[in-house]
């Protein structure tokens, strides 16, 4: 035990030897540390591996918080899969992760149901009783089976669910037989708990990720960048004289959760700005994490399908060299396998006029209202 | 004609149609022969009774009765069976049931396939739906074994994609041929699949494996130089460098030009691979394509005239009238 978590563990250590350390963990859960240390996107145990192995991997970690317990900096990674999540071993593994928490809260059910609406047509059959599972199983749940049991464990903590917790339980709604008896267990069970005397909450605070300190006297790096109509500028020469917003994506993105969304979202946002009056004094970007692919045309595409309108001073972004400069500075939560990116969260930045990040809004989605007004706090004297 | 007047001939036609047909009972008498009990079943027109789907059920689970006329049923009550649990529990045990006849579980599954567009209850049975395919992708039956994986390929299921790639390393564990495998892994960008197409294409275990490899190191930026290499590469397989310039064209529509115009230029190139260069100029090229340039325009002048081959004099014609 000792020996395996005191191992380095990087892109070269064999799938087969991070799961060993994650059994060894559920058997000291004392260690659990170790495991919250190994969930940020960009730790090298990702690097090099192809999506489902992130997959695999993540969420056998993930699920083992439900046996060690759910300590506080895990929690973001958690209901960022309940929130945003759409592959069924993920979201089945941050519920049950959720079964972990110290103290029942009901600040998880917004995030549950989320979670139920993510995954009820794209459901499958998993199981975290072994890593790398063989088929076929006689016994396997699925991720529905196991946000209706995390509603069943939070017991009285979610009465505020049962209404619509009925209504889902509602014959008709197009549930099978074994989802109708666990919404029942869960409607059940939650009636059946005595209300405590005292709630549990979540601090919001431990939802957004860590203030991002010493970069923030940093102004952006000095990098080559061309945009969707093939100019050719540097990350410098863009992010001055205007305080700026820049979210990241890549065209190859198959979460409509992630990347179709910050684009879409970003879109509205720019419409806000418009709306405000705002035009001209802010700047709104998007910078791909797959430059050699998204090339200008792609870039340039994807936003006005999502209905981003370029200008001078709103524009998409590849770097032409630098990513890891970029990903150092930003500290972005990404990592890839050869060039195509295997996991990343969702991540948007608010930069003052000197191109130094003001403010992250990482992992969970962020509301284009706060964006936009942590962007209008920089156009005040002393806003920055 | 008055319409109340046609509604009432339209409902009389139809009413004589109904009765003219072979009745729903003659489909369930076993006395009947295969040829008219199907012809029974197969004129049905009306939506079946809940009586008559419990007796349709009986017949698709009696396996004395005839594999095919089982296989019809399935078929005909799909429609009407896709908001019932039991009866999709019931497909799904047919399809992974090794003892059943094949056009059965086919049919079975077929069925399964056409709910997941229809029934909202199926796509909550989803879960195990995959897994019966999972049961079955060691299937001695090629054609239902060979089904499910396509399916699961499809779904970039984690479980078909480490038996895939276990194939790969190993023939004596693989699924299915080769080119097959990679064609399937191929449906997921981001499976661990590009650093083993670009060894394939030093090793491949088939000419059609590696063909397969060439056409999806079109997603690889990494794959560029090579992609270039096998274009620029005379002793390479004609398809090969065909497939590598179509890979290139979507990888960096810049690079592709410029390989492009040298080849629709060399005359010592093959005549087929000069004119795939050129179509791809005029018609898919990004935009650096087709912008004005004097001296490949000087060389497609000369070639015109020189050309003996008509198809690459109207390439030719149809590039320069694009860039007009």
């Amino acid at each position: 035990m000792t020996m395996l978590l005191n191992q380095m563990l990087d892109k070269d250590t064999s799938e087969d030897r991070i799961a060993e350390l994650v059994d060894a963990v559920k058997a000291s859960p004392d260690q659990r540390d170790t495991l919250v240390e190994l969930l940020p996107e960009q730790h090298p145990i990702y690097l090099g591996r192809g999506t489902n192995q992130t997959i695999r991997l993540r969420g056998y970690i993930l699920a083992a918080f439900e046996q060690v317990g759910l300590p506080e900096r895990a929690l973001p990674y958690v209901l960022d899969e309940l929130e945003n999540g759409r592959e069924a071993y993920l979201v089945a593994a941050a519920a049950k992760a959720i079964r972990g928490l110290q103290n029942p809260s009901e600040a998880v059910v917004p995030f549950l149901f989320k979670a139920i609406n993510n995954i009820r047509y794209m459901d499958d059959a998993l199981t975290f009783e072994q890593y790398k599972p063989d088929w076929p199983r006689t016994e396997h749940t699925s991720a529905l089976q196991e946000i209706f049991q995390s509603f069943n464990w939070l017991g009285h903590h979610a009465q505020s669910a049962v209404p619509d917790l009925e209504r889902l339980y509602h014959k008709g709604n197009g549930f099978s037989d074994t989802i109708q008896r666990e919404i029942k267990n869960a409607i059940d069970a939650i009636r059946a708990t005595e209300p405590a005397g005292t709630r549990t909450f979540i601090s919001l605070s431990l939802l957004q990720p860590p203030p991002v300190g010493q970069k923030k006297t940093d102004v952006v790096p000095g990098l080559a960048f061309e945009d969707q109509e093939t100019n050719h500028l540097t990350s410098v020469e863009f992010f001055r004289q205007k305080p700026s917003i820049v979210a990241f994506f890549y065209t190859r993105c198959t979460n409509p959760n992630k990347c179709s969304l910050t684009i879409t979202k970003l879109g509205r946002l720019q419409h806000m700005i418009r709306e405000e009056g705002l035009n001209g004094q802010l700047k709104t970007s998007a910078i791909t994490y797959d430059p050699e692919y998204d090339l200008p045309a792609r870039l340039k595409a994807y936003g006005l399908n999502r209905g981003v309108v370029f200008s001078e001073d709103d524009r998409f972004f590849r770097t032409l060299d630098g990513l890891k400069e970029l990903q150092d500075y930003f500290g972005l939560g990404v990592n890839f396998n050869g060039s195509i990116v295997n996991q990343h969260r969702i991540e948007l930045f608010v930069l003052d006029s000197e191109g130094r990040i003001a403010k992250t809004f990482a992992r969970l989605q962020w509301d284009a209202r706060e964006v936009l007004d942590s962007a209008k706090a920089l156009l005040t004297p002393g806003g920055q | 004609m008055d319409p109340s007047e046609y509604r009432k001939q339209v409902t009389e036609e139809l009413q004589r149609q109904t009765e003219s047909q072979p009745g729903y009972h003659e489909f369930l008498d076993k006395s009947n022969s295969l040829s008219q009990r199907q012809e029974a079943l197969a004129a049905g027109t009306k939506s079946l009774t809940e009586a008559e789907l419990d007796d349709t059920i009986n017949i698709i689970r009696d396996q004395e009765e005839e594999p095919e006329l089982r296989a019809s049923a399935i078929r005909s009550v799909g429609r009407d069976i896709g908001n019932r649990d039991e009866t999709i529990n019931l497909l799904l045990e047919l399809l992974k049931d090794k003892t059943e006849p094949r056009e059965v579980r086919i049919a079975a599954l077929q069925v399964l396939l056409m709910l997941a567009f229809i029934s909202p209850l199926f796509m909550s049975k989803r879960p195990e739906f995959l897994a019966a395919l999972r049961s079955v992708v060691e299937d001695p039956d090629t054609t239902v074994r060979q089904a499910a994986i396509e399916i699961l390929a499809l779904e970039k299921d984690e479980y078909v994609q480490r038996r895939l790639n276990e194939g790969l390393d190993d023939p004596s564990k693989a699924l299915v041929s080769p080119e097959k495998a990679v064609q399937m892994l191929g449906q997921d960008v981001h499976a661990e699949l590009y650093p083993r197409l670009r060894e394939m294409i030093q090793n491949p275990p088939s000419p059609a494996a590696r063909e397969e490899a060439v056409r999806l190191l079109a997603g690889d930026p990494n794959s560029k130089e090579l992609l270039v290499n096998l274009v620029r590469d005379k002793d390479e397989d004609l398809k090969v460098r065909t497939l590598s310039a179509a890979a290139l064209q979507s990888l960096d529509p810049v690079e592709f030009t410029d390989q492009a115009k040298q080849i629709v230029l060399d005359d010592t190139e093959d005549e087929d691979l000069r004119l795939t260069g050129l179509t791809g100029l005029t018609h898919f090229g990004d935009q650096p394509s087709l912008i004005p340039d004097l001296e490949f325009m000087k060389g497609l002048e000369r070639l015109r005239n020189e050309s003996t081959s008509d198809q690459l004099k109207e390439a030719i014609d149809r590039y320069l009238n694009r860039t007009k």
